[in-house]
């Protein structure tokens, strides 16, 4: 498992800051004298309440001191926090609120990134990382929905079956490549490269969702660019 | 999975009508598309999970059409394991939906997706859309899972109270209303499709446990789409109102959607969350969540929770009027994405924390905050416990 530390010395050497809560973290760094702001979770933590409320505390801030820098979110989420707690205190509404907080940051005009450096799991990935303009993951990360078993348990259909069809169908087993087939990836790099993707992302700086039709031009989903467009482009 | 065709040469008078979907494929279930045929014959294309009962279809489908002469048509049939009373009974209702017969609504929890949507907006306003084209699932027939023609959501334009709206309903029998890929671009494109059309709002009948595990991947990379798609429609003033009355809820990504929204209208069969009590008791065990104790269930993710929590906006009684009439009061409460906002959402959700204690479920809460309320409050009726939340509701910045 590859650590925070290894990947903020890859992308800003020794130039950043980091502070810790409830294994959120956030705080800044500088590539190429460029200020970046970071946010996110360290050691495969499951998003829960509370770490969604510290890190949209953290977006406020940058949104009050109306800070024009990029954000860099940082991915490693093992899923969303299982507790009956959680889903007391309501963590659908916390993730909401994570995610408008993003939504208002993009409107302010700060590009956001998104890098998996080890795991995206489930809820906790929908709550803050796939939220970016740009999301790039490393060739080791492990990205799910849920593993296989789970599917399996909960879908009553054959784990050996499943896994079978994994070999050649991107659209439900766990993978980078596949999440990178069906678009929900924008790019695929080494660590020692994700510097340089970082760079590209920030000069294209694409502000418009192109999953769908990522998704589209690799193969890997075929129908969903279609249907969205022949839907917004329906006359009432 | 098997495929069977049946024709026949009926010297009856052609009928006419506007293509029409009838059932859905839910489990013991079928659907039933009722449409004019191009070619002189009618004609039964049936697509059924059960296998070896070609004899038995025959046998059904002649007697509907030696009752009916149903001359001049097309009936595509999307099965699930019904029985044949059930088939014969979902054909009657199917022609005579398709010639012009409407029936009318009762309870909002067993309408299904196009009788939720006609029953709540407008009389005759509902427009659907891709009605006349099918977009099945591309990935459930790998699995040899039956499809339904909409991908189990059915959208369109309506009007509510003579205003204009886009509307979506998941359909709750067919895969639980899960999220698949075409469910979910279905989903993305209506937002779109308000932007460009600039319409008042968007409604969402939520019904749905999550993304579709089995096509996990997309369904996933869908919610976020959506995501995106929802709050660029709120950036252009357009008014997104969840309903969450039926029987499924709005878990997974759903619950995550509907947290999202500009407002959302619960009532007490409503439940709100990400991860279900079953999954929770499956990785954490029974001590962590009993998911069988349906009270315990209800006071973490019920409607009367989410009320009290102002996850919620509206809270309603579950005949259909008290939804249309609390539809009709929300779409004029848009809430602006600015960081003003933000903030007061901030203070609320800060308060619930810093308040939780070591609570775990809302009548451990109740028993801590307000004892007096704490034994009956998941027992009280529509107007005692709205009585009850506005006390609560007040404490609450």
């Amino acid at each position: 498992m590859i650590t925070l530390d290894k990947v903020m010395n890859a992308l800003f050497e020794n130039d950043y800051q980091l502070t810790e809560n409830n294994s959120v973290v956030f705080g800044d760094a500088h590539r190429n004298t460029q200020l970046i702001h970071v946010l996110g979770v360290k050691e495969s933590t499951y998003l829960g309440a509370e770490q969604a409320f510290i890190m949209a505390e953290q977006l406020i801030g940058l949104l009050e001191k109306k800070s024009q820098a990029p954000l860099l979110l940082l991915v490693d989420v093992a899923g969303q926090q299982l507790t009956m707690r959680d889903e007391w205190l309501g963590m659908n509404q916390y993730f909401g609120h994570l995610l408008s907080c993003l939504e208002c940051l993009r409107q302010q005009g700060n590009p956001i990134i998104s890098l998996v450096y080890n795991q995206a799991v489930g809820g906790g990935f929908i709550a803050y990382g796939l939220m970016a303009d740009t999301i790039i993951a490393l060739p080791e990360a492990k990205l799910a929905v849920m593993w296989l078993e789970g599917i399996a348990k909960v879908t009553k259909i054959d784990l050996n079956t499943l896994e079978e069809l994994s070999q050649t169908i991107p659209v439900f087993a766990p993978g980078v490549n596949n999440f990178h087939l069906l678009g929900g990836l924008h790019d695929v790099v080494e660590l020692p490269k994700a510097g340089q993707a970082l760079d590209n992302a920030l000069k294209k700086n694409n502000k418009e969702d192109v999953r769908a039709q990522l998704g589209k031009e690799r193969g890997g989903r075929t129908l969903a660019y279609t249907v969205i467009n022949q839907v917004a482009n329906s006359s009432l | 999975m098997e495929n069977l065709e049946f024709y026949f040469d009926l010297t009856s008078p052609r009928i006419k009508g506007k293509r029409i979907v009838c059932g859905v494929v839910g489990s013991g279930n079928l659907e039933i598309i009722v449409e004019e045929n191009k070619t002189v014959q009618t004609q039964f294309l049936i697509s059924t999970t059960v296998e070896n009962y070609s004899l038995i279809w025959s046998l059904v489908i002649d007697d509907f059409v030696k009752e009916y002469q149903p001359a001049g048509l097309k009936f595509t049939i999307n099965d699930n394991g019904a029985t044949p009373a059930v088939v014969s009974l979902r054909l009657k209702q199917a022609l005579e939906e398709f010639t012009g017969y409407k029936k009318t609504a009762s309870s909002y929890l067993e309408l299904d997706a196009r009788g939720r949507i006609s029953a709540l907006t407008d009389e005759g306003s509902f427009n659907e859309w891709l009605n006349n084209e099918d977009f099945y699932s591309p990935h459930l027939p790998i699995l040899k899972l039956p499809v339904e023609a909409d991908d189990g959501i059915v959208i369109g334009s309506a009007q509510l109270n003579a205003q204009q709206i886009l509307i979506a309903a998941q359909q709750k029998d067919f895969m639980g209303g899960a999220v698949g890929e075409v469910h979910g671009a279905k989903l993305t494109g209506l937002f779109k499709a308000a932007v460009t059309l600039g319409v008042k709002a968007v409604v969402l009948l939520i019904d749905s446990g999550g993304v579709r595990l089995h096509e996990a991947n997309s369904g996933e990379i869908a919610i976020s789409e959506t995501i995106r798609a929802l709050f660029e429609a709120r950036n252009h003033g357009i008014m997104t109102l969840g309903v969450v009355c039926g029987k499924n809820g709005a878990f997974g990504g759903m619950g995550i959607v509907s947290a999202c929204l500009d407002s959302i209208i619960v009532n007490e069969t409503a439940r709100i969350g990400v991860s279900g009590a079953e999954v929770i008791q499956a990785v954490k065990g029974i001590e962590a969540f009993d998911a069988e104790d349906r009270a315990l269930v209800w006071r973490v993710y019920g409607g009367k929770t989410r009320y009290i929590q102002e996850m919620a906006q509206s809270y309603v009684g579950s005949s259909i009027d008290s939804i249309k009439k609390a539809m009709n009061t929300a779409i004029d409460k848009k809430i602006p994405l600015t960081l003003e906002q933000l903030k007061t959402q901030h203070a609320l959700l800060k308060k619930r924390l810093e308040q939780s204690g070591s609570c775990q479920e809302e009548g451990e809460w109740l028993r801590e905050k307000y004892p007096q309320f704490a034994a009956e409050l998941f027992h009280m009726d529509e107007q005692r416990f709205l009585k009850a939340a506005d006390i609560i509701r007040k404490d609450i910045p």
